[in-house]
């Protein structure tokens, strides 16, 4: 176990690995969104009472879903980062925040695109809206923060620190729903109780998460294979992988 | 199909289009961006190359003397 975590601390050895799952999980990524979106427009049912505008949820949800998940990992890869002094760890975290933005902007896109025909407005400042806007801004606050210092050391740690402060607004986009009043329905998906919904859209939601978050580990390894290669670019290994 | 889904089709397809949009940068960006970074140091190293040649040549003369 400790050689492992021991393994995955030197640049070079993160490096190769990243090559050998950015295939397989782009791959598999496609082929589930293929299907995910498939089933989703095409063989899933309309809601009862929102109608056909149901099948923004396929979209909605996973990429809400991967926000969280995406600032997690920005979180844990900076505190490992931070308390250890691992320079892969602050790599990693410098590269979730790009695709954790992309998917916290694209579920509050497709948020206000179905909250117009569901609730009549685009817009509401509700607290899930809300928490999640900020954790937009927590990740644009991350990048702006590391980018601040000449020193990258300097700026890792700082903006590391954001990120392990602002891990208090991910409970509160989760239970927001059931601490507040909001226009939100309550979590549908729960680990301990049979979904309420058809099972034809429960596979579309499915679907879409696994290649939501396939996708998202393939993108990870590209984007930190290409910090590594900026920042070890004085190795003889980055040389030899490049010329 | 789209015919089925009415006035909310524009919503959808917005929907939709956006999460392409957002795939499409995620999967294109990260190349763009190795293609940017070999050149970058490839060009670096060249120069450090050339460079450590030069003063090898400049110095060649006085060892000899």
């Amino acid at each position: 176990m400790w050689t492992f975590f021991h393994k995955m601390a030197s640049p070079k050895w993160f490096y190769d690995i990243g090559g050998k799952w950015i295939t397989v999980c782009m791959s598999l990524a496609i082929m589930l969104l293929v299907a995910g979106v498939y089933q989703g427009l095409f063989n899933s049912p309309a809601d009862y009472q929102q109608g056909q505008s149901v099948r923004i949820m396929y979209i909605h949800v996973p990429a809400a879903f991967m926000s969280m998940f995406a600032y997690s990992t920005m979180a844990v890869a900076a505190a490992i980062g931070y308390i250890w002094r691992i320079k892969v760890a602050h790599m990693v975290a410098a590269s979730v925040a790009p695709i954790g933005a992309s998917f916290t902007a694209l579920a509050l896109f497709t948020g206000a695109v179905w909250g117009k025909p569901t609730w009549g407005t685009y817009w509401v400042w509700d607290a899930r809206i809300t928490s999640e806007l900020i954790l937009l801004f927590l990740f644009f606050g991350f990048m702006a923060l590391r980018h601040a210092f000449d020193d990258v050391q300097m700026g890792d740690r700082a903006a590391g620190v954001l990120a392990m402060v602002g891990v208090v607004n991910l409970p509160i986009i989760h239970f927001s729903v059931e601490w507040w009043h909001t226009l939100h329905q309550g979590a549908t998906l729960s680990q301990f109780k049979k979904p309420p919904m058809d099972p034809q859209m429960l596979i579309a939601v499915l679907l879409m998460i696994a290649a939501f978050k396939l996708f998202f580990i393939a993108s990870l390894f590209r984007r930190v294979r290409n910090e590594i290669v900026w920042r070890e670019r004085g190795s003889q290994w980055v040389r030899e992988v490049l010329l | 199909m789209i015919l089925e889904w009415g006035n909310h089709a524009p919503y959808i397809l917005m929907a939709y289009g956006a999460g392409a949009v957002v795939f499409l940068f995620l999967l294109l960006e990260p190349m763009r961006r190795r293609r940017q970074l070999r050149q970058q140091l490839q060009t670096q190293w060249r120069r450090e190359q050339l460079a450590a040649q030069s003063s090898a040549v400049q110095q060649r003369p006085e060892v000899q003397a």
